[in-house]
């Protein structure tokens, strides 16, 4: 009978005392798991700069860029101006929040352009209109030449897109590509260069010979590519500033191609075919020592180094078909990553490091993909007659590369995607375009 | 001093004083018999051959069985299963078989790929093109950031510049609408005009006339008395206001803030409303992929009026230190959006249980990459 009851005891004293534990935990305020989010389209609002003198047109054109470069994203959505409840007259005069509020506008964007001579300037706030504040960092303001105005369009929105993202923006960002015009059995091809969103071409070979795949240097001031100018296809770089260039590599017998800088832009490494075999090697721009990292039957190519500089991923058919292979920048066997169904590649490293991007061709389509960098995850993000050859956004977080219509009048051009799939879109370029290269964020 | 607590305070002295001197009135139980059984021992060799002669031993036969069973449907035959396929080996593959080719394959046009030949593919005609002038050099570019002069984060005191108004915008008229029992006005011969759960959240206040506000009997929230001559004057009116009011009505006048009600703690339904309000106002539409792999929890004060007054990151699990201020940021912009967009559902008589709310934003479930 005792042993019952001070049984009964016990567990009254321990109920008793398990609810005294919400009492004291009352101190802590209550804790509320918020529900799953929404994922829709952020609306904004950009009025139109306001032309703080001698700006005219400018003001407007870089309001229009802005608009651009963030709706473009496949983020933002830009509210009409027709649906503004109050006007912005002036930069600095205090904003009504409500009325931005009411239009349910989450980031105002107001600027100012002014103009004198040939120099321009460009001031903008980015507000937190819910917040009642103005996003920390996004108060700024840019100064150049008027030539350079479209690159302040895209500084403001790359602060911009950062601040409310927090991701780096791409927006002030090059785009090296080959150019092609005449019939599909005889193609001319130059290469050019233009801003992400494909205006501002401007062309740095004639079409005296055939180029292919050109890369920007880490700093962007140099490029590489494929030149068939001797006949043969060989490595060359050239100086954008100057258009200098020189062949690289030009041994008798050999070919050269698929080059590309390490993130330090002290290496080089490419393809050289000699004999039938192709490997991979590591050109030493400073003292031009040349290393062969692979040794195989098979073909190696299409090398890209990791960000850290620490690895190579490159693509490989020494099992049948071509496959994606990653190996230690020193050289050496590498490991096989891709293992789905079908071909992979022109492999790229991710400027980010966490994932790589590749070709893929399976059951007669195209894919651009990208998986982890131990193969894992793959996600095809597009599919058509014919995609290939990705580059990244420098900020890892868009893809641009080749798609080419089917049939005798298919024309290739250029296409952006997101990391998502989502975002899919063509880049206006003048005519048929090919193999983009994206540079570095501009300084 | 509250009754329940008072009664759980007298109960629990009692328990405790139950299990320290309860020997004294419960005299011990008699200690329970012991029950004793025989053994016996028996060694190794004897347990073994017992075994073995149990073993030996034949099994007693089966009863019959009263009836018997109707035959069981032959089972069908197991199909022979198909032999496990080989796993496909990564590699080596067994041979090498080319992929087939895309339907019509781009061969003819694909990027001309180099070949083992030797002899120089004929060039295109050079165009007319000539190398255009030099491209501009980024670095040597003028444009610049310029953080000085800074532009200013706030802008300037100056008053607001008197902007032209839009014209209002009349919501259209839509013509009637059928009258039914949902949305036909309620009244006593209908039903009940209001519902008898509490509101989630206080009614605006709404601006008395300005003889009224001499005599208001509610004292204002967390306002100062600018003038204590005047408040004194009409304190005596206001109190009687007050008596009146409570006499004729016994809904509780609004609280001053600082004797609020404490009321019992959320229940999981409140919760759940508070956390489905901010959640749709919770859009990770602009967000960074690594912010979809961001885990915070947000400090949130509000006012009594359930107007959100700060925000404290207390907690977080992200990748990298952006992807938490982007979230945080995000969770902000929910908050502050669901107060604008017709406010929360906090519950009213609990001030005390949410004036302090800790917020969980899991991004985690979204992530795209």
């Amino acid at each position: 009978m005792r042993t019952v009851v001070r049984t009964m005891l016990a567990l009254a004293l321990g109920v008793s005392l398990s609810g005294i534990t919400p009492v004291l935990a009352q101190n802590a305020p209550p804790r509320i798991v918020i529900g799953a989010p929404v994922i829709e389209l952020m609306p904004i609002a950009v009025p139109t700069f306001i032309d703080e003198g001698g700006a005219g047109d400018y003001a407007a054109e870089i309001s229009r860029v802005v608009t651009s470069d963030l709706e473009g994203t496949g983020f933002f959505r830009t509210i009409g101006e027709d649906a503004y409840i109050s006007r912005i007259t002036s930069f600095d005069s205090p904003v009504a929040f409500e009325d931005w509020k009411a239009i349910n506008s989450q980031v105002l964007i107001t600027g100012a352009v002014s103009v004198s001579g040939d120099r321009i300037t460009v001031k903008f706030r980015a507000y937190d209109v819910f917040n009642g504040q103005v996003l920390e960092g996004a108060a700024l303001q840019f100064a150049g030449t008027t030539q350079g105005w479209r690159r302040m369009a895209h500084k403001v929105a790359d602060v911009v897109y950062s601040k409310i993202t927090g991701e780096g923006g791409y927006f002030d960002s090059r785009v090296v590509f080959v150019s092609e015009s005449g019939p599909k059995n005889q193609r001319l091809k130059r290469l050019a260069v233009m801003d992400y969103d494909g205006a501002g071409v401007q062309y740095l070979t004639d079409s005296a010979s055939i180029v292919l795949a050109p890369r920007f240097s880490p700093t962007g001031d140099r490029i590489l590519y494929t030149s068939y100018e001797s006949g043969f296809p060989r490595i060359t770089l050239m100086d954008v500033g100057s258009l200098d260039r020189r062949t690289l590599e030009d041994q008798p017998g050999t070919m050269t191609f698929a080059p590309r800088f390490s993130p330090d832009g002290g290496t080089i490494v490419f393809s050289l075919e000699s004999g039938g075999n192709t490997d991979i090697y590591a050109l030493n721009v400073g003292s031009g020592g040349l290393t062969q990292l692979t040794n195989a039957p098979s073909i190696e190519t299409a090398p890209s180094f990791s960000p850290d500089g620490s690895q190579i991923v490159f693509e490989s058919d020494r099992t049948g078909t071509p496959q994606v292979y990653i190996m230690p920048a020193s050289g050496g066997e590498g490991t096989r990553i891709s293992s789905g169904k079908g071909r992979y590649g022109t492999p790229v490293w991710s400027p980010r490091g966490d994932l790589i991007a590749f070709t893929k061709q399976n059951e007669g389509r195209f894919h651009i993909g990208v998986f982890r960098t131990d193969g894992s995850e793959e996600r095809l993000l597009t599919a058509s007659f014919l995609d290939e050859g990705p580059t990244w956004a420098p900020n890892g977080r868009v893809l641009m590369f080749t798609r080419e219509t089917s049939g005798a009048g298919g024309q290739s051009g250029l296409w952006s995607v997101d990391v998502t799939g989502r975002n899919l879109k063509q880049i206006p370029t003048e005519g048929p375009a090919s193999d983009p290269a994206w540079s570095p964020l501009l300084p | 001093m509250d009754k329940g607590t008072l009664f759980s305070g007298i109960g629990h002295a009692g328990l405790v004083v139950w299990v320290l001197i309860g020997d004294w009135f419960f005299a011990p139980d008699p200690p329970a018999d012991v029950q004793v059984t025989q053994v016996s021992m028996m060694t190794t060799k004897e347990f073994t051959a017992l075994q073995a002669a149990a073993a030996s031993t034949p099994k007693p036969e089966p009863k019959p069985e009263p009836k018997p069973a109707p035959k069981p449907e032959p089972k069908p035959k197991p199909e022979p299963k198909p032999e496990p396929k080989p796993e496909p080996a990564p590699e080596p593959k067994p041979a090498p078989q080319p992929e087939p080719a895309p339907d019509p394959l781009p061969v003819a046009e694909a990027q001309p790929l180099p070949s083992a030949a030797t002899e120089a593919q004929p060039l295109p005609k050079a165009a007319d093109v000539v190398a255009p002038n030099p491209v501009d050099v980024p670095q040597n570019t003028d444009t610049s950031e310029t953080p000085t002069p800074a532009v200013s984060d706030q802008p300037s005191d100056a008053p607001p510049v008197d902007q032209p108004p839009t014209p209002e915008v009349v919501p259209e008229n839509t013509g009637d609408v059928l009258l039914t029992e949902a949305n036909q006005d309620q009244t006593d011969a209908v039903g009940m005009t209001a519902s008898p759960r509490p509101k989630v959240r206080p009614d605006k206040p709404v601006e008395p006339p300005v003889e009224e506000q001499v005599a208001a009997a509610a004292p204002a929230l967390e306002t100062p008395t600018a003038d204590p001559a005047a408040t004194d004057a009409s304190d005596a009116d206001a109190i009687a206001a007050a008596l009146a009011e409570a006499t004729a009505d016994p809904v509780p006048a609004e609280p001053v803030a600082a004797d609020l009600p404490q009321g019992p703690p959320l229940t999981g339904g409140e919760m759940g409303d508070i956390s489905s309000a901010i959640s749709r106002k919770w859009n990770l539409g602009a967000s960074s992929s690594d912010a979809l792999r961001t885990k915070v929890v947000v400090r949130v004060s509000f006012a009594p009026d359930g107007k959100p007054t700060g925000f404290e990151l207390i907690e977080s699990d992200g990748p990298t230190e952006a992807a938490v201020s982007n979230l945080f940021q995000t969770a902000k912009r929910a908050v502050t959006r669901a107060y604008s967009d017709g406010g929360l559902p906090l519950p009213e008589g609990k001030y005390d249980t949410w004036r302090v709310l800790d917020l969980v934003f899991d991004a985690n479930g979204m992530a795209l990459r």
